[in-house]
């Protein structure tokens, strides 16, 4: 059994029930699953077979069929996000050794110029091969910020997935009659959670325009489509609060689910007066878990579990094992600080190509299963939930996306010329921003366009900051503290 | 306010949100046209259209717009209340 079996299981069951539904344009599951096999009959006339495929992340329709019939095919799909830099894209391509992308024909020109080393492969509604093909181990790799300058691969398998949506189908048991949001770019792995989410179970997935602010695209789709199953970044609150959305309120909203970033009680407080009839939760996990490894079902005891004003990330999936542990890997005692080490068939296998990467973050025990070292520091509070406490190392969330201000750093140098540069990262209002220091003088616009060519939209810094010469601390390291008083306060 | 001042000023506030002075914009311009223009640039070029031109716009209005253009007739419409 896989994920793609119970998407075709559906498929024969509800051919005529509603699959996926972008703006005004909706498909059924038949039709899904013809658009599918029309991807999957190209890609196996073309011998593609047991691969990666890029997946050009254009957010329509085609391109959920496309992820669908890549699967179908027996391959698996890399997101090619069209708002990624060229050079970024070009490390995709090498790292995961890429060939070809799927694309519509439209957007030939623009895949060309992002991508030129792939050969690109155009949707089509012909359907030449009806079989389907064995399926691939690996369902999907997705890339993520690394602290060195090139991002780091995590190949994710359909075993993986299997076992996440094992949990997921106990957890949250959907059908037909429920409306699932997606409204995350497909290089964010909460993408395919709710892909799966919906499809696996026959529910129709209704998909958010990813332009502008996806937060209010998102509200517009729960509100146009009535959509109940809706998961959001908690960051998202600030747009809907500060464009005053939130006054009208979205009954149909039964479950939330939060994810991506730490969850401050106001913003599910905010959130129900809005979502009246919502039940809360709030998902964690890294992207090496597969999607979350711990949800945490808010209830009536949640005010008295808070820590700094943040909800528990709760207990973990069924198919994961968890460890806290100081710093020498021994667990600690109960409510003690330690580690979040996740174990379990929902943990990948070790990053693309960097195995000494790997080896500092993986291990597999005397059982024979994977466990991922988070760098994530947590307790657990008195009602044995997980409370997340800080990061142990420099990796932030921006828009639910994972950076390591070291990247960041690394390409601010670059930029400037020189290796003083230094890149925090600050909350605003619930929305986190990073912002770049240089010692000497930076002209910020030069520094900024050269940083676009080479960083993502969230990795870019919102301030370039010429300081005439770096605070330096007791250590003698530079004294991040002072640079934020002095520029951030 | 004519066309011309509220053009200039509305591409003035572009400048400064991207901070990019060669920028280019016009009525068609979406954000798929311009890199880094996600979540918290729109939401810069809201605000900084509301301090510009003295105004209030809502999510509701937001939601509406898909282009430069509709944020340009958007703000002829408020200015002219």
């Amino acid at each position: 059994m896989t994920v793609i079996s119970s998407i075709l299981q559906q498929v024969q069951q509800h051919p005529n029930a509603k699959s996926i539904t972008l703006g005004a344009e909706t498909w059924t599951y038949a039709q899904l699953y013809q658009k599918s096999m029309a991807v999957s009959s190209s890609l196996q006339a073309q011998g593609i077979k047991n691969t990666s495929v890029g997946l050009f992340t254009d957010n329509q329709l085609e391109m959920y069929a496309g992820l669908l019939g890549i699967w179908l095919s027996g391959n698996a799909y890399v997101p090619i996000n069209h708002k990624f830099p060229k050079e970024r894209l070009d490390k995709i391509v090498q790292e995961r050794h890429l060939q070809h992308v799927l694309c519509q024909s439209a957007s030939s020109s623009e895949v060309r110029d992002l991508v030129a080393a792939l050969q690109p492969i155009f949707y089509t509604d012909e359907v030449t091969e009806l079989q389907v093909a064995e399926p691939y181990s690996l369902a999907y790799t997705l890339f993520t910020s690394g602290s060195t300058g090139v991002p780091k691969g995590i190949p994710i398998g359909h075993d993986h997935l299997l076992a996440l949506m094992q949990d997921m189908w106990e957890r949250y048991p959907l059908s037909s009659g429920n409306k699932v949001l997606q409204a995350f770019e497909l290089s964010f792995d909460v993408s395919i959670a709710c892909v799966l989410l919906a499809w696996t179970q026959g529910a129709e997935l209704v998909v958010a325009d990813l332009n502008g602010i996806t937060a209010i695209n998102a509200f517009k789709a729960i509100h146009d489509h009535q959509v109940d199953f809706v998961t959001l970044p908690p960051s998202a609150l600030f747009y809907l609060r500060r464009l005053k959305m939130l006054k009208m309120t979205q009954p149909w909203v039964t479950k939330t689910l939060f994810t991506g970033e730490a969850l401050p009680y106001s913003v599910v407080q905010e959130w129900l007066t809005c979502a009246v009839n919502s039940t809360v939760d709030n998902a964690y996990g890294p992207t090496e878990g597969t999607v979350w490894s711990m949800i945490d079902a808010l209830d009536d005891s949640i005010e008295s579990q808070l820590m700094n004003g943040l909800c528990p990330i709760g207990q973990p999936l069924k198919t994961i094992d968890m460890r806290i542990v100081d710093e020498k890997g021994m667990d600690v005692k109960e409510g003690e600080q330690g580690e979040l080490w996740i174990g379990g068939p929902q943990i990948f296998h070790g990053y693309l190509g960097q195995p000494e990467k790997t080896m500092e973050v993986l291990f597999q025990d005397t059982t024979g299963i994977y466990w991922y070292k988070t760098g994530d520091i947590v307790f657990k509070n008195a009602f044995g939930k997980v409370m997340y406490v800080n990061r142990k190392d420099n990796q932030v969330q921006v828009n639910g996306y994972r950076v390591e201000l070291g990247e960041v750093e690394h390409h601010l140098r670059q930029c400037v010329g020189h290796d003083a540069g230094v890149v925090l990262a600050q909350q605003e209002n619930g929305v986190t921003a990073l912002f770049a220091f240089v010692e000497g003088t930076a002209e910020e616009q030069l520094v900024l366009a050269a940083m676009r060519e080479k960083v993502p939209g969230y990795m870019l810094p919102r301030n370039v900051f010429s300081v005439p010469q770096f605070p330096i601390n007791t250590s003698g390291k530079i004294d991040k503290q002072t640079l934020r008083k002095n520029y951030l306060t | 306010m004519s066309n011309e001042e509220l053009t200039a000023r509305v591409y003035g506030v572009f400048r400064k949100v991207f901070k990019n002075e060669g920028i280019s914009v016009h009525r068609e311009t979406t954000a798929k046209d311009i890199a880094g223009w996600d979540s918290i640039t729109h939401l810069d070029i809201i605000s900084g259209m509301e301090e510009e031109f003295d105004v209030e716009i809502t999510g509701f209005e937001v939601m509406n717009m898909s282009n430069v253009g509709d944020l340009y007739d958007l703000l002829t419409q408020k200015l002219a209340e």
